[in-house]
């Protein structure tokens, strides 16, 4: 066994994903390089801190403010729905209900958008995938290149959810 | 509620039944919140993202189909959601590198090396692991993060990354020698 061979199995080993001959494979060799010892043993340390790292928690009113924007969103969204009088009402609505006739109110159902150029039906699909179709899922994370597909096939996916709804 | 599966309470929660919502939260906030660190390295931003990813949820609750693990659909919100965070970032530092000098963007406040010393009580190691998690590219930082941050299984993480469980063992071990490479330094 060479030691490049060796050093890719190195995460199976650890995590006890190898056979008993592999395994047995990969000790004999620790036993007589000690490159690869050196490197094993260091690795090992490494992801023994990482899985003892202190780990956060979120703030102790993370529900309370979580339910509080969730309906406040949602009385939101139900008012313009509705176009109610209520919300002329409140004088600083009276430009939002010029937006609403302006816009055509399908443009307000959806949440704020954060980024410019992108509709907000994209921004639900590429942020809460369908479950039927995950394919943008975090594996675009390990494709740089995925972001810009990303962007150039929305105007179809825009479809695919527009069809889905 | 505690009796339930995640699937059978996101099943409740879409037809109305809020507590249920509330007991996802509950399982998942504090686990999400160290993934998402992992990614944009500033409590304040992560627990934004948090939140917003269980907006998410509950504004798009019918979105999700049983065909999948709940987890699955909420890492994939929340690291999408860290995605699109982590551009801003970069666009904004590209922005202040343009304006500053190197040393004068050193102390920028939004300089994310230091804050996670204010969040946790890291060990010197630990804060170079930390930092050498940072560095790694997006792929393999994922990668570190769901296996020995969030101590998924393989098997979670082939579903979430959606790739063959044998990339992902491949993936997980090119991840973890090149964040060793990186923390060289430690032994020398
Ligand atoms: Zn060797």
């Amino acid at each position: 066994m060479n030691c490049e061979i060796v050093q890719e199995e190195f995460s199976s080993f650890i995590d006890n994903e190898l056979s008993v001959e592999g395994k047995n494979k990969m000790s004999a060799h620790l036993e007589t390089c000690s490159q690869c010892e050196t490197l094993f043993k260091n690795l090992k340390e490494t992801l023994h801190v990482m899985h003892s790292l202190p780990s956060l928690k979120t703030s102790d009113d993370f529900v309370a403010k979580l339910l509080t924007t969730a309906h406040s969103n949602q009385n939101k969204r139900s008012s313009f729905s509705f176009l109610n009088n209520d919300i002329f009402k409140y004088s600083g609505y009276g430009i939002a209900a010029g937006l609403v006739l302006a816009l055509g109110f399908t443009q307000l159902m959806v949440p704020k958008i954060e980024r410019p150029n992108i509709t907000a039906h994209n921004k639900i699909h590429s942020e809460v995938p369908l479950v039927a179709e995950m394919s943008d899922s975090l594996e675009n994370t390990l494709n740089d290149t995925a972001l810009n597909n990303q962007l150039s096939t929305q105007s179809s996916q825009e479809l695919l959810l527009v069809n889905q709804k | 509620m505690r009796e339930f599966t995640d699937e059978q309470l996101i099943a409740k929660f879409q037809s109305g039944d809020e507590l249920a919502f509330i007991e996802l939260v509950n399982r998942y906030k504090d686990r999400l919140i160290n993934f998402v660190y992992g990614f944009v390295k500033n409590y304040s931003d992560a627990e934004d993202i948090v939140q917003d990813t269980f907006l998410k949820v509950y504004k798009n609750k019918h979105a999700y189909r049983e065909i999948a693990k709940f987890s699955t659909w909420l890492y994939t919100i929340a690291g999408n959601l860290a995605r699109s965070q982590l551009r801003k970032i970069k666009r904004r530092k590209t922005f202040t590198m343009s304006q500053l000098s190197y040393d004068d963007n050193e102390f920028d406040p939004k300089d994310m090396s230091r804050s996670h010393t204010e969040v946790l009580d890291d060990s010197y190691v630990a804060q170079e692991i930390r930092k050498a998690i940072q560095e790694l590219s997006e792929p393999f930082k994922t990668i570190v993060i769901l296996r020995d941050i969030q101590e998924l299984s393989y098997e979670d993480m082939s579903k979430i990354l959606e790739i063959p469980i044998g990339t992902v063992k491949s993936r997980v071990n090119r991840a973890r020698l090149k964040l060793q490479s990186l923390l060289k330094h430690l032994k020398e």
